[in-house]
């Protein structure tokens, strides 16, 4: 599976990667949605975990931009924002799976997995 | 029962025999007397009379028979209808029979109705949850808990629209997020889990009006599960429950946790301090809160336009100075929790410091801030109060090992392992318990954003000095003299790369002190002048340990203007840095109070 990470902390960016680093996945990384939409180009991830607020372009207007070219993107939230009307923005907006910060490895794994269920 | 039957026709067809008897019975009973009368002019023969006799006898009898056939007749007409009469009213009976049982059939089945929805209700009722249902279209369904009026401050909720229902209970923000959030619960291409997750309304805050028209705060917890045929939602089963005391509960509780975890790092913290010391940065903390409230007086900053921007600036800055005196001081007696208070607060200054204009609202959470920092200072006064019992006598102590000293050498221990340095303090000719106790606590001031400095620009990391030639570990030296009668003169010295005067031009040039080719001009003996300018830094980031650029204007203002006193600088590039400070005794403190 190739996922794509959209995030601006490193240090989220490093947990996703450990915890998902298995030869099936082949991962790479965004640190904000312009940079995320130049990396799909040419990438074209089956899955991606996105970051809710970021520089240049957020989250929200990410997924949007995303879904409009690619629609079979499956897209999971990850955010520490718990701001509820952002999250259901982010539903209604397309995104499949939402995931608060912090989280288990065993939670993403599964959350992953069932953005293909 | 208009149809003819053969027993009717045959009935009729006897009915015309006897009116035809009847008719020929009158037409004798006439003919026979006419013709003996006729016969009464002349002489009447034998056999006319007897005709005539036989005749109305004949005539007597037709009519007889006549007569009493068509009553005959009639009897059975009547007794035939009353036969029809009697199997109608078999009919009827029936019908009757079959109509009480179908309504003791119906009786049963409302009575069965009647238990189910008693049943119902007292299902709606039971449950902690109170449940309604919407369909497609938000309309909410007759039958629903009726707690739910109750809950909602509503009247007959049947047919109405559920968001219609939310809206004067929700602010706007959250009104719009349940309506997109009741769209994607109707629309199946969503994960129902997913959808799940993201239930803005799981625990909200309502406002209601109460009793008096006051409004009132509840919060209520709504989940949301779907109704699904053939594939379509058809209808979403809410439920509803108060969740008002479990929240305040829960709030209360996650604030005494707090309380008592700050209450617990406190005593933690100050058990390990020497009561003198912890008094001292009482008593320190307090005067610098002072300044603080100085700096910020309400009125300035509420009534500031943006032409009063610099003005405002200047007086972040000492604030920013004095938090950070605090903070020093914090660290130096590692009470971790008033470190990270203090820096907190310089983090929300530096916030404001890079915005172009300055208002009261900004203002306004930075007072509260440090209200904040001043009620947790009286909560250490507090404990340190209930801790009396450890306390020592300010002689016995004075008379110990210069605490200043050790105090240092374990803010500068912590350091060092945060770093990744390796520092030595060598202290053996250093005294400050002979100075009076401002002065004493302008040293420390000065020593502690003297020692941060080292450990975060001067001091190399061990591998660097190796490859310098140098010892692994740094040294810094702090020695004090009162040689020259009336002057406390004391030196801090380490052993690292030095002052770099070309670093603090670019970094002057890049603060805006000085233009490009200002700085060319300084010559390198002048250029560490420009250290002690509030706002210089050499420093990439701000960090817990320092960058502020705030410490060493911090030394010049503890120095210079609270106690009128001299500052000398004497770098080697590549070697050490050195500073020497001399305080005149017997000078009030604060003496720059009154110029600010």
């Amino acid at each position: 599976m190739k996922l794509l990470v959209v995030d601006d902390s490193d240090a989220v960016v490093r947990t996703i990667k450990g915890a998902v680093g298995t030869p099936d996945h082949i991962i790479e990384t965004a640190g904000n949605g312009l940079e995320a939409l130049r990396v799909i180009e040419r990438f074209e991830p089956d899955a991606v975990t996105m970051d809710i607020s970021m520089p240049e372009m957020d989250g929200l207007a990410c997924i949007e931009a995303i879904l409009e070219r690619y629609p079979q993107t499956r897209i999971l939230v990850i955010t520490g924002v718990e701001d509820k009307p952002t999250a259901v923005e982010a539903v209604r907006r397309g995104a499949q799976g939402y995931l608060f910060k912090p989280f288990s490895t065993e939670e993403l794994s599964f959350e992953l997995d069932d953005l293909f269920a | 029962m208009d149809v003819a039957t053969p027993a009717t026709s045959r009935r009729d067809l006897r009915r015309v025999g006897f009116r035809i008897a009847l008719l020929a019975g009158v037409v004798l009973l006439v003919a026979g007397p006419t013709a003996l009368w006729n016969a009464g002019r002349g002489a009447i023969p034998a056999p006319v009379v007897a005709g005539a006799a036989i005749a109305v006898a004949l005539g007597l009898i037709l009519l007889a028979r006549g007569l009493i056939g068509e009553a005959a007749l009639e009897r059975r007409n009547v007794e035939a209808r009353f036969e029809e009469l009697g199997v109608e009213n078999a009919d009827l009976y029936q019908r009757t029979r079959e109509l009480q049982t179908t309504k003791s059939q119906l009786e049963d089945e409302a009575g069965q109705l009647q238990a189910a929805s008693r049943e119902s209700e007292l299902m709606l009722g039971a449950v902690r949850a109170h449940l309604m249902l919407t369909d497609d279209s938000y309309r909410i369904a007759s039958r629903y808990s009726s707690e739910l009026e109750r809950l909602f401050g509503e009247g007959d909720l049947a047919d109405r629209n559920f968001l219609d229902v939310l809206q004067h209970m929700l602010s706007e923000r959250m009104h719009k997020t349940a309506a997109d959030y009741l769209a994607l619960l109707f629309d199946p291409s969503k994960k129902e889990r997913t959808v799940a997750k993201v239930n803005p309304l799981d625990e909200v805050e309502i406002s209601l009006a109460g009793p008096g028209g006051a409004p009132q705060v509840r919060y209520l917890s709504f989940g949301f599960r779907r109704i699904l045929q053939d594939g379509a939602v058809t209808r979403v089963l809410v439920s509803v429950e108060d969740v008002t005391e479990r929240t305040i509960r829960q709030r209360r509780l996650r604030e005494s946790e707090r309380h008592r975890s700050k209450q617990f790092e406190l005593l933690v913290g100050i058990l390990d301090i020497e009561p003198s010391a912890l008094d001292e940065f009482l008593r320190a903390s307090k005067q610098q809160l002072a300044g603080v409230d100085e700096a910020l007086r309400t009125s300035d900053f509420v009534a500031a336009g943006p032409e009063q921007t610099a003005l405002l600036r200047r007086r972040l800055d000492l604030v920013l100075e004095r938090l950070h005196a605090i903070k020093g001081h914090a660290a130096l007696l590692r009470l971790g929790f008033f470190e990270r208070k203090a820096h907190e607060i310089e983090q929300k200054i530096v916030d404001f410091r890079h915005r172009a204009n300055l208002g009261g609202d900004d203002f306004l959470s930075l007072v509260i801030a440090i209200a904040d920092l001043r009620a947790d200072l009286d909560g250490l006064e507090a404990l340190r109060a209930k801790l009396a019992g450890i306390k020592r006598s300010a002689e016995l102590h004075r008379e110990a090992d210069d605490d200043l000293v050790a105090n240092l050498s374990v803010l500068i221990a912590g350091l060092s392992a945060t770093s990744g340095r390796e520092v030595e303090l060598e202290a053996e000719r250093f005294d400050s318990r002979a100075l009076p106790v401002e002065m004493r606590l302008a040293v420390k001031d000065v020593l502690v954003q003297l020692a941060r400095n080292s450990l975060v620009h001067g001091i190399e990391e061990p591998s660097a000095r190796e490859a310098a030639g140098k010892p692994r570990a740094a040294t810094i030296e702090i020695s004090s003299s009162n040689a020259s009668p009336g002057v406390f003169a004391f030196t801090y010295r380490d052993d690292g790369r030095g002052l770099s005067a070309s670093e603090i031009r670019r970094r002057a040039v890049d603060a805006g002190m000085l233009s490009a080719l200002e700085a060319d001009a300084v010559d390198d003996s002048e250029v560490a002048a420009f250290i002690f300018e509030p706002g210089f830094t050499t420093a990439a980031g701000a960090s817990l340990e320092a960058g502020r650029g705030m410490g060493m204007s911090l030394v010049k203002r503890r120095i210079v203007d609270d106690f009128d006193g001299e500052i000398l600088v004497n770098s080697e590039p590549g070697r050490s840095c050195e500073f020497s400070f001399e305080l005149p005794l017997g000078n009030a403190p604060y003496a720059s109070a009154a110029r600010q």
